[in-house]
Order: C-alpha cells, then structure tokens, then sequence
C-alpha cells in the first residue's frame, strides 16, 4: 500500500499501528531524528497534578520511543531533555529533573545494552552534579560499542552556545597551527560541533504544538523536515511516531535541486 | 537419597535457565512471588499447623514486600515507605482479624518475621536479575551455593567424626562443615568459569569463603526453627528434598550477601541501584 502524492493531507490518526506500520517505507526512514519533548508541565497541569508528575509521565514516552526507534531501524535519535536556558527553572524542578536523569541512566542502561544502543550526550554536561556525570559517563562507556542505534541526549543544551563554542575551538586550533584559515568550510565546522561525526537530523520533531525551534540544533537542521504536533510529550507514543514517520516519507525533499535531479540522483 | 535428589536437581536447572534467561521480567516476578508463598506457607505452619487467615495476611505483607523490588512500582512508592506500612498493617490486620488475644503476641511476631525472613530477603533477586549481567549473577549465586550442599554432604560422609551441632541437627558433622567451605570456593570457581569471568580471583576466594560460612549458618537456623516447632522437613514439595523451606534456606542468606558484596565490595561489576 502507498499513499500517491495527491492523498498527502488523509488523515491517518484513526488507524491502528500495525497499519500505520504496513503504510511505512522501509526503505525511506529518516536516518536521524530529533525531538524537541515539550508539554510535560502542561499535560500535568490539565490533571491538576505538579510539574514534576508530568516529567515522570514523560519519562514513559522516552522509554517507549526509544525501543521503537531501535524496532523499526532508526540509525540516530536525539532528544531535547534539558536546555542551556532551563537552569534558569524553579530550583526544586532542576533538581527533580536531575533526580530523574540520573534514575533514568540506571534504570535503562540495561536496555540499553539488551538493545545494542549506544548512548551519548551533546551539550555543557560538566555543569550537570556530579552524580549525574558520573552515570552519563559509565553508560556512554559501556555502552560505546553498540551498534544498532545511536541515542544522543541534549543536556544543558543550547545551539547558540554550540556554535559559538566551535569558533571558539577553531580559533583556538588556528592559533596553534592545527589548522589553516582557508581550510574552513562548513563540513570542517561541523566536526566541531558536539554533534561531530553524526549525521544530521532529517525529522526534528516538537510536540505540544509550539512551532518554534528553541534553539535546538541550529546548524544541523538546515535541510531537516520539521513536524509539529499538538500531542503533549506524555502522551506521545509509537503512534505518534508513526504519523510524524508517514509525514516525513510524503514529503519531497530536493536539499535546493529541483524535482528532475532527485529522480536522477536516485 | 542422593540419587533422587539429583533427579530433582538436574530437572530444575534446564527451568530455572529457561526461566532467567529468556523468559520476560513478569515470569520471573511471578516465579520468586510463588518461591516465597510457598516458604512463607511452610513457615507458619511451624506456628499455626495449618494454612489460615493469618498466612493470607502474610502473602499479603510478603508480595508488597517483593512489589518493592519491582523498578517500576519502586519509582512510584519508595521502599521505606512500603515497608513501614507493613509492619503497621501486621498489626492493624490481627486486630481486625480478631486474633485471639493470647496469640497476637506471638502470632504477628511469626507473620512480621515470616515477611523478612523470606520475602525481603529472596525479594534481592529481583535488582539482581536487573543488573547488567543479571542472570549471569543468579547463576553464580546458585552454582556456589549448591557447592556448599554437595561438599558438605560427601565430605560428611568420607571424613565424619565430629558432631558439628548435636541438638539442632544431628547429622552434620564439623568436617563436613569444613568440606563444605572447601567446596563452595571450588564451585565458585566453576561458577565463574562459566558466568562470571569479570570476577577478580581475590573475589571469588572471598565469596567462596563467606557463602561457604553463610550458607550452612542458614542451614543451621532454618533447623533451630524447625526444632523450635518440632518438625524434621518444612515440608513434601519436592521429591526426596524436603520441603522449600529446606531448600532455600541457604541461599536465603546467599543471596542478599551477594548483594551488598557486589554493591559495595566489586567494583568490577557494574552495579545498578534498581
């Protein structure tokens, strides 16, 4: 079964996931796909419940779409988990958030592991508490040899911050000879980003139905489809996936050729 | 006898592989919940003779207590606060039970202990089976524990002379107590070999060592309880092994020893606070 170009607006959301399955292309995935999890404050105040619940809840959805993107072969997954500018949160949400983190490492290094996925973190980490680091560092050993999925965790995050931090890193490599001026182009910048070595995303994904980048990925989105969906983060699952997964694979993507030298290229 | 206990044996360790090794998380839950009724059943009987409302009040406190063990009911409700709860619930349950006044002194000192002696302390299997290497450990556990049965069993038999405890359990003699030490680090060894080569040398002499130690005390007490209650087996479970009570007594103690070494003492193996 495939969905002509004319039927791209159908509304999928009715169907089941085994269906949404069989409607996917398994020879289109996005390579890598990035997700900006927003809604988890709002999903608990639609219950009456505190912030920190909804983190909990969204935790579930974390654990959900990482199995499923290692299921149906997706090679990079990375998730928005903590901004640059979300230490500037109540105190107590900080902390919980970092409680959580660290319980989340424990709890999934295993499978992690039982799954071949390797873990990795992009962003500030030395500003996370120590046990924190502690853990993201025992599971990106461990689990460094994995091979089935990359799954890369933004954490005090910002991609401002990243690039200006990679100029920084240039200057400093032209200062000492490392490299040259006139060997600068983009595909050298971007190994010094913390993002270095992983392709870019061709799916960024942001639930809760804000329609913002927020400063996540700044330089690696470039030709990136982008997907906005209403859903809170809590209650995004494997259906949702699918859906925003079905969208991406209706869609041209021509990186600025035209229609005529994608067909050639392919 | 050692025959049929073979038997048993050797039909147990292809389930039990099965079970650790490629059945879901859920089966295992289920099969440690079904270990521990079935040796918190045997314990009351020592003190009420029969299965009644007060073992029902028991599985009740036993299964939180395991529920505990449990990661994702464990992120919900904290463990110190589950087992507060149980010790308030023993007591609420016998006044609400209308225990007779007489017995509710002793009656829910048995229920309380039946929950710590054998549902907290098995209850260990479960992060242990959430480790990175989890069933590998349980194996370990199982291997060197049984070491100790199987040393101290032939030892006593070859070398026998001195009674090691005449009044609690007759049988056992002071060389087959020390064949049994022996044994355990050999069968550690092998345990090892098989599972757990990450394991440092020194380590395994030390755990070979302490379950040596630690199982036969388990052994022992399990045999005082029953002596206390004037029964010889816990029960009729198992062919020619008794009762559970009398199987798993050691590895009661084993089992939340390998624990802690492991949490704090092994730095080789990776430990998940889970």
């Amino acid at each position: 079964m495939m969905l002509s170009e004319k039927e791209e607006n159908i509304d999928l959301d009715h169907l089941s996931d085994e269906e949404l399955l069989e409607l996917m292309d398994k020879g289109h995935m996005p390579g890598h796909i990035a997700i900006i999890m927003d809604g988890n404050g709002r999903w608990a105040r639609m219950r009456g419940l505190p912030r920190i619940a909804g983190h909990r809840e969204g935790i579930k959805s974390v654990r959900e779409i990482v199995t499923f993107c290692r299921e149906v072969g997706i090679e990079v997954l990375t998730i928005y988990a903590f901004s640059a500018e979300n230490w500037k949160r109540p105190e107590l949400e900080v902390k919980a958030l970092m409680m959580f983190l660290e319980e989340y490492l424990q709890r999934e290094l295993k499978t992690l592991m039982d799954n071949n996925i390797r873990f990795m973190t992009i962003g500030q980490t030395d500003k996370l508490p120590g046990s924190v680091k502690k853990w993201i560092e025992k599971v990106e050993k461990k689990t460094e040899h994995n091979t089935s999925m990359i799954l890369n965790i933004a954490l005090s995050y910002g991609g401002r911050t990243e690039i200006v931090d990679a100029i920084l890193r240039i200057m400093n490599d032209i200062t000492n000879g490392a490299i040259k001026p006139e060997n600068i182009d983009s595909k050298l910048f971007s190994n010094y980003l913390y993002t270095k070595g992983l392709p870019d995303p061709d799916l960024m994904i942001r639930t809760s139905g804000e329609t913002r980048i927020s400063n996540f990925l700044l330089w690696q989105i470039a030709y990136a489809e982008l997907y906005f969906t209403k859903t809170l983060w809590p209650d995004f699952r494997r259906h949702d996936l699918l859906l925003a997964i079905l969208d991406y694979q209706h869609r041209e993507r021509r990186f600025g050729m035209i229609e005529e030298q994608i067909t050639r290229t392919n | 006898m050692g025959g049929k206990r073979v038997v048993t044996a050797i039909a147990l360790i292809p389930f039990l592989y099965l079970l650790v090794k490629y059945l879901p998380p859920l089966f295992f839950f289920l099969f440690v919940v079904i270990v521990v009724f079935i040796g918190q059943y045997e314990y009351y009987r020592f003190y009420y003779r029969e299965f009644n409302k007060y073992t029902i009040l028991g599985f009740f406190l036993g299964f939180l207590t395991l529920l505990t063990f449990d990661k994702d009911f464990n992120s919900l409700v904290a463990r110190d606060a589950v087992l507060s709860m149980v010790v308030l619930i023993s007591l609420i349950g016998f006044l609400f039970l209308k225990a007779n006044p007489k017995d509710t002194l002793p009656g829910v000192s048995v229920i309380l202990f039946g929950v710590f002696y054998i549902s907290w302390t098995l209850g260990h299997l479960i992060p242990l089976r959430n480790q990175l290497n989890g069933e590998n450990l349980i194996f370990f556990i199982l291997i060197a524990t049984w070491g100790v049965d199987t040393g101290a069993y032939y030892f006593g038999k070859l070398f026998g002379r001195h009674k090691l405890s005449p009044v609690i359990s007759p049988g056992k003699t002071v060389e087959g107590a020390i064949g049994g030490v022996i044994s355990c680090i050999g069968f550690a060894f092998l345990a090892r070999w098989l599972f757990l080569r990450e394991l440092t040398i020194n380590n395994t002499i030390l755990i070979g060592l302490i379950f040596g130690v630690i199982s036969q005390l388990g052994d022992l007490t399990e045999s005082m309880l029953k002596r206390s209650a004037g029964v010889k087996d816990s029960g009729s479970l198992l062919p020619a092994h008794g009762g559970m009570l009398d199987r798993i007594d050691s590895i009661i103690f084993t089992i939340p020893v390998f624990y802690y070494y492991i949490r704090y003492f092994v730095p080789e193996i990776t430990f998940l606070p889970v």
